[in-house]
């Protein structure tokens, strides 16, 4: 099952440690019964080597981890019948002949201690045991059900490759071989989560990537002390710089090709088991507005969309409370003809502006949470509830003024053009910050708020690389992929605040 | 977090410390505050100040069976000084006044007699007020008259006044004058301001679709001296005054083919330079206008495209400009008012005599020798070139 023999695997022993407390005990089928027994999905079956009553051995596997075609095939069938061990008259010639290679299974271990062999059997491999010698060997016989390779989820794609990443790590980081075929992808994996055990793939260029950031990456996951990671959050708070702030720092994709492009501009991957996206680190503000669509057009017309992107970045964050401190403020600033229409829209509503832009974003929100947590098959009724409650009798019940229905769809609008959903969240807490400011001292009060959340982007650097790049730092500044991006021809380095190995892309 | 607690304290004393109450008093709900468009201005008895007011309804008010929709709203209060009388205006206004959208400040005829630079004072001052809003005259009638008369016509007052200045460069008889055009000539010596006058008169049967009772008619200009208003001028003056201050957009010009029927020519473009200079005889001036045009409209039914109609037709529209301008020129002088601000085009040609001239221009002026150099062309005929006759 292993696709990736190129890669180096080492496992967290302090992690294993911690958790299995079975060091003292002696690697015998008796103790592990002991540990697994009372479980159903154990499984234990006694065999005699080459039908010797005095050879006696134990196989044990976890059902439904397993392929027992595989276990039936390639395991036990070469120890029933292969000739070798017609002439074995002990455990320990029959060890040697195993060793030499007797039985031909691909991925073979030998374990002289409990704990690796409790590792591996738990992981879905079958372990034969050699009770007198204290000695077993491990084939990694795994056979799960996986789901098969589909289609991006929430990342659309309309140009390019259309798979993405599943539960399954070993497929995860097959995807990224078959894409860059080159010895320098470095896939190293380890140990998180003290119950769980998850394997965890750290995966970078080895010609590339700088060599400071991946050992960070290393010891952030090292240093992690976590139950599990079944949920994303888990890793990410654990290995981010700022935990206070909102903005996401560390990106995620469900995508392989995304992943390979980053890979390949020096940054580090993580590939989870378990969860159907992979992390890409560092993560810098720039990262969270380029989507992989732009670089599937012309340079023009990407460089058209990724700023129209960038506009609505700050639409969504400042319409609300800039419609507040406009029209609660500084009413000369609005075109005069406009005046009257907002005037005439809100005749006979009863709040002020601030509670009805209030009002309006929290139903936006519940409407978005509710769309999330419904079953898909009644997911259609909020739309149209949201539609007509929110939308329609609001503003007859001249609750709400249309006006304000507009300003706050068009901030909707504006939000769901993030390509990254973490990004999009930060941006909406944000935006009712403002907007409180704003209600309290109008513009000014706004300004300062933008001042705060400019403050807080300057200071926040994730792993090192300043969170604004490449909008700031000291180094030779590179805008040739920010506000608009240029030609690929013309896209000659990789992005300089990652201080990578080797800077020239292509000549 | 130690940073950000420093920038915290730094941004509660920037609230607390700066005029952020102020900011708190003009909180306003949109639909509560009376957003002028219009501020009328009338100098009563006693040196009371009558201020008027005035914005477009939000809602048009249809409840009253009979009568015509009300377009426009108006408040209106006295006191002594300009600022009292705006906020006396707060003892019973059903909203609170709100400068920010101001267009039009209009003086009645005899409160711009009176002198209307005091009255401006407030408005300069005020920080709500746009130093863009235009300032207008009313001829024969007071300001606070005419905002009420026309409060009921169907098209509110300032939108009909932005349309006839939109649509002033067709004739280019008047034009508009801003609140910062008007202070900067107002504050100089010897140089007399001119503004747009608006007319009121009762509509003429046929001449407007609208169902309104009064015409605005907007086609000339008034002189002041310092800041009084001295005298109206009539169509042609007035776009004299826009020929020397480089102000014409287009018009008509009425010239005669040689069988004597008028073709009539629009003005393209046109440019003015003034030349001032001195020599022995005493002060002169240049005025060059160059201008070119078009034939709009031919009455004749001869072909007028030939190289001689057309050159009569250059030099008629020459002269005709040349008598135009040579008229207000006169007049001014006559009068005595510097209209143009040649004063200033003479100060900088003559930095040294600055002061000299400044001390002697009611002097000086009435006795400068102009030169009117009118160059012009004929040059769009477009392909049809012979009148529609019914041969």
């Amino acid at each position: 099952m292993s696709n990736d023999k190129g890669s180096t695997k080492k496992v967290n022993k302090t992690i294993l440690e911690e958790t299995f407390d079975y060091q003292g005990l002696e690697l015998t089928y008796t103790n592990i019964e002991a540990i697994l027994g009372s479980n159903s999905d154990f499984i234990y079956r006694q065999i005699f080597i080459s039908n010797n009553r005095d050879l006696e051995t134990s196989v044990i596997y976890i059902d439904g981890m397993v392929n027992t075609q595989l276990i039936s095939d390639f395991v036990i069938k070469p120890l029933m019948q292969v000739d070798q061990f017609d002439n074995c008259t002990c455990e320990s010639d029959v060890i040697k002949v195993i060793d030499e290679g007797t039985v031909y299974f691909a991925d073979t271990k030998k374990r002289t201690n409990i704990n690796d062999v409790l590792n591996d059997v738990l992981t879905g491999s079958v372990a034969v045991i050699f009770n007198k010698q204290r000695t077993a060997f491990t084939f990694e016989t795994k056979g799960f059900d996986k789901r098969p390779v589909s289609q991006p989820a929430a990342e659309n794609v309309l140009k390019g490759a259309k798979d993405a990443f599943n539960e399954t790590i070993r497929v995860n980081t097959a995807s990224c071989r078959r894409k860059i075929k080159s010895p320098n992808l470095v896939i190293e994996e380890t140990i998180v989560g003290k119950q769980t055990k998850t394997p965890v793939a750290v995966c970078y260029m080895k010609n590339i990537a700088n060599e400071s950031l991946i050992l960070e990456v290393k010891k952030r996951l090292e240093n992690m002390s976590v139950d599990n990671i079944m949920n994303t959050e888990f890793l990410e708070e654990s290995i981010i710089d700022d935990k206070a702030s909102p903005f996401p720092q560390i990106q995620y994709t469900e995508r392989p090709d995304k992943f390979c492009t980053n890979l390949l501009d020096g940054r580090v991957g993580l590939i989870i088991d378990g969860l159907p996206i992979a992390y890409i680190i560092p993560g810098t503000l720039l990262q969270f507005v380029q989507a992989p669509e732009d670089y599937a057009q012309h340079f023009l017309i990407s460089s058209a969309i990724r700023y129209m992107r960038f506009t609505a970045l700050f639409i969504t964050l400042l319409l609300p409370a800039f419609y507040i401190s406009i029209t609660t403020f500084h009413q000369e600033m609005i075109p005069t003809e406009l005046t009257f229409s907002i005037v005439a829209a809100k005749q006979g509503v009863p709040f002020p502006m601030f509670v009805e832009v209030l009002l309006m974003l929290i139903a936006f929100e519940l409407l978005v949470e509710a769309g999330l947590r419904l079953p898909q098959t009644i997911g259609q009724t909020v739309s149209i509830v949201g539609a007509l409650v929110v939308g329609q009798a609001a503003v007859e019940a001249k609750l709400l003024s249309p006006a304000t229905v507009i300003i706050v769809a068009t901030t909707a609008i504006t939000s769901f053009t993030m390509p990254n959903q973490d990004l999009s969240n930060a941006l909406r807490l944000w935006r009712f910050g403002l907007a409180i400011v704003a209600s309290i001292i109008g513009m000014y009060g706004l300004t300062m708020g933008l001042f705060l959340l400019i403050y807080q982007w300057c200071q926040m650097d994730t792993f090192g690389v300043p969170y604004l790049s490449p909008f700031i730092g000291d180094e030779k500044i590179q805008l040739q992929d920010s506000l608009f991006t240029l030609p690929i021809s013309s896209l000659k380095k990789r992005p300089d605040s990652l201080n990578v190995k080797n800077k020239q892309r292509i000549k | 977090m130690r940073r950000f607690f420093v920038f915290s304290i730094i941004l509660v004393f920037i609230f607390v410390l700066t005029g952020c109450s102020q900011l708190m008093r003009n909180r306003a709900e949109i639909d509560r505050i009376f957003n002028t468009r219009i501020v009328a201005i009338d100098k009563l008895e006693e040196n009371k100040v009558l201020y008027t007011i005035s914005t477009k309804a939000a809602i048009p008010n249809t409840q009253q069976q009979g009568t015509a929709p009300k377009t426009s709203e108006f408040l209106v209060s006295e006191g002594t000084t300009v600022f009292e009388a705006a906020r006396n205006m707060a003892e019973y206004a059903h909203r609170r006044p709100h400068y920010g959208h101001t267009e039009f400040i209009i003086f009645g005829e005899d409160t711009a007699r009176a002198g209307i630079l005091p009255y401006l004072d407030f408005i300069s001052r005020n920080q709500e007020f746009r130093y863009n809003a235009k300032i207008y005259i009313i001829q024969g009638n007071s300001a606070n008259s005419f905002i009420t008369s026309i409060s009921t016509e169907s098209i509110f007052l300032a939108d009909r006044l932005s349309i006839l200045e939109d649509n002033a460069f067709s004739h280019s008889r008047s034009g508009k004058v801003t609140l910062s055009e008007a202070l900067f000539v107002l504050s100089k010596d010897n140089v007399a301001t001119f503004l747009p006058v608006i007319v009121m008169t009762p509509s003429k049967e046929g001449r407007n679709s609208t169902d309104g009772a009064y015409d605005l008619i907007l086609k000339s200009y008034a002189v002041f001296k310092e800041d009084k208003l001295q005298v109206f001028l009539d169509d042609e003056l007035s776009r004299g005054v826009n020929w020397v201050k480089n102000r014409i957009q287009s018009g008509t010009i009425l010239v005669g083919a040689p069988d004597n029927k008028k073709v009539s020519l629009e003005i393209l473009q046109s440019k003015t330079s003034i030349k001032p200079y001195m020599d022995e005889s005493g002060l002169q001036c240049t005025v060059s206008i160059k201008f070119n045009t078009n034939i709009a409209e031919s009455l004749s039914t001869e072909d007028i495209f030939t190289k001689e109609v057309l050159e009569s037709l250059k030099q008629q529209q020459e002269k005709q400009v040349e008598t135009e301008v040579k008229k207000i020129l006169s007049y001014a002088q006559e009068r005595n008012m510097d209209i143009f601000g040649l004063v200033s085009n003479f100060s900088m040609k003559y930095p040294m005599l600055k002061n000299e001239l400044r001390e002697n221009w009611p002097e000086l002026f009435p006795e400068i020798k102009f030169n009117v150099e009118v160059d012009s062309n004929i040059n769009r005929t477009y392909l049809i070139k012979e009148p529609a006759t019914s041969k």
